[in-house]
């Protein structure tokens, strides 16, 4: 039996369907058999990053209303082994699907597959509902800036009240020469308000964008920095102990990344 | 706008107009209306009694409660159309049974933490006599002898009752989270992070950061204090004053423990040095 992870922020675009896109495509290359769900009814755009698009047939909705097979509807992809994409539907939205309708789903995946990685809408509504309502554990991601962090701070406080405990915090569009210019916040600051467990720092990198509209996930580009970073996530969660290398920017000292993984 | 309150505002005194009393009650308000004055002297009362509310009342619920008379049915719709086109405030139908809070953003843990806590205490009927309250923790500091080093002159702790209310709440709060107590002293134990609330009708005790909103004498007590590790909320209210920072916005600056209390007026932020 295999584990459901909600990945969720509260803010719009701080990189949760890159996240999950990423993760689970590393987890895979580490032998492990991911189901990616994409719980964005109505704005899909998991299967996009991925590049499976044009592979989709039926989505969450047809499994949920019945017109078809959990099975089928699971798009298999082709670039590494155990890798499957439950799409969303596009002409639905959110509250076509009820929190029970999303968790059986989730709770039959789980059956089948080690890791079950929900994508969440943005938000705190109903499309958040939907996709924590099997999560026995979540990953938040935020970017180093006051708003991202007051809303990720908000979803903390509403997964704990859903008694969702097991929570870890991703980084992303970490930018060390602007942290070191002041107009980034740290890790430190990022922490400080949302006190929970880091699973990683993902630097900002420029070829996100073209990996995205090409539906190739960054880790299959070995030079990238952001791509070895996921990389790393992958395996912290899988339970193995990882040290976080130093990002190459003017004067950044990695003992400070030191003291947060002890 | 102080007109005839004295400088001690505090729910549980007895309030100079003998008419109506305001207390707080669980989430809301407990109107307590001498039923035998007239209804215009009643409607003076409760302009009176009510004209230092800060805002963070609207959409409170409140409870009518005429000590057993009844008032006569045109008189209390007068009163109830009063308060709520005046103040905002929602008027309950049935005085026994206070609805809970219209605020939505109150997080059901929390809720469930806050009933927990008070369990020994409120009771839907509650006595005309609020002093017979169950659950009240003495404050430590009412039983220490008159303080020799106190130059200042304004009205501070040593002046108010020495029974008063207290809530613990042993969880820090997030954004969006709020903590509201009516009845007096609110003390947390944990970080105000910035988008949560911490209201109380008496003084505001945070054991961690206050990064959020701070709001103490919530009923119109200008004598309250707000005390916190590090006191750097996002806003501070005392009765009806409000503060924002310095405008150079917070930094995480080293932080000691500092109070924040009204002085003429005006609400002036020290290192707290004790009582």
């Amino acid at each position: 039996m295999g584990k459901v992870i909600v990945i969720t922020s509260g803010k719009g675009g701080v990189g949760k369907s890159t996240s999950v896109a990423n993760v689970g495509t590393a987890l895979a290359m580490l032998g492990k058999s991911v189901v990616v769900v994409d719980a964005d009814i109505g704005l899909r755009n998991l299967d996009i990053i991925m590049g499976l698009e044009s592979r989709v047939v039926y989505n969450s909705m047809d499994v949920i209303d019945g017109s078809c097979e959990l099975e089928k509807a699971l798009v298999t992809d082709r670039r590494v082994e155990n890798l499957k994409l439950l799409a969303a539907s596009q002409r639905n939205n959110k509250t076509d699907v009820q929190p029970e309708q999303m968790k059986d789903v989730c709770l039959k995946l789980r059956e089948t597959h080690d890791y079950v990685l929900v994508d969440s809408p943005a938000g705190i509504e109903q499309g958040f509902e939907n996709a924590s309502s099997a999560a026995e554990a979540a990953l938040i991601v935020t970017t180093p800036d006051v708003s991202a962090v007051r809303d990720a701070d908000r979803i903390i406080g509403l997964l704990q009240a859903k008694e969702v405990y097991d929570l870890q915090l991703i980084i992303n569009r970490f930018a060390p020469n602007m942290v070191k210019k002041g107009d980034m916040l740290n890790q430190y600051d990022v922490l400080d308000v949302l006190s929970i467990k880091l699973v990683g720092i993902v630097p900002e990198d420029p070829s996100i964008v073209g990996s995205s509209n090409r539906g190739l996930p960054l880790v299959y580009d070995a030079t990238s920095e952001a791509a070895g970073a996921y990389k790393r996530i992958a395996r912290r969660l899988d339970g193995q102990n990882v040290p976080v290398p130093e990002f190459k920017a003017i004067g950044w000292f990695s003992n400070m990344f030191g003291k947060l993984f002890g | 706008m102080e007109g005839s309150r004295d400088g001690n505002d505090s729910i549980q005194a007895i309030p100079t107009s003998q008419v109506v009393e305001l207390k707080g009650f669980r989430d809301g308000l407990r109107l307590m209306v001498n039923a035998s004055a007239s209804i215009e002297d009643i409607g003076v009362a409760v302009k009176e009694r009510m004209a230092n509310l800060g805002d963070s009342l609207a959409g409170t619920s409140i409870v009518i409660d005429t000590g057993g008379r009844k008032l006569a049915a045109p008189d209390l719709e007068h009163l109830k159309s009063l308060i709520f086109e005046t103040y905002g405030l929602e008027i309950v139908a049935d005085p026994d049974l206070p609805k809970p809070m219209p605020e939505k953003q109150e997080d059901k843990q929390q809720e469930a933490k806050k009933e927990d806590l008070k369990s020994t205490g409120q009771k839907a009927v509650a006595p005309a006599d609020s002093q017979s309250d169950v659950g009240r923790i003495i404050p430590a500091k009412r039983k220490t002898k008159p303080t020799a080093k106190a130059e200042t002159t304004t009205p501070l702790l040593t002046d108010l009752p020495s029974r008063e209310a207290t809530h613990v709440i042993r969880a820090p709060l997030r954004s969006g989270q709020i903590a509201r107590f009516f009845e007096g002293t609110l003390i947390l134990f944990g970080d105000v992070n910035p988008g949560a609330e911490v209201i109380a009708g008496g003084d505001i005790v945070v054991l961690g950061r206050l990064r959020g909103l701070a709001h103490a004498g919530a009923l119109g007590n200008t004598s309250a204090i707000i005390m916190a590790m590090s006191l750097t909320p996002t806003q501070m209210r005392i009765g009806h004053l409000i503060t924002r920072p310095p405008s150079d916005g917070i930094r995480w600056k080293k932080s000691q423990p500092e109070m924040a209390r009204v002085e003429n007026d005006n609400i002036v932020v020290e290192p707290f040095n004790g009582f």
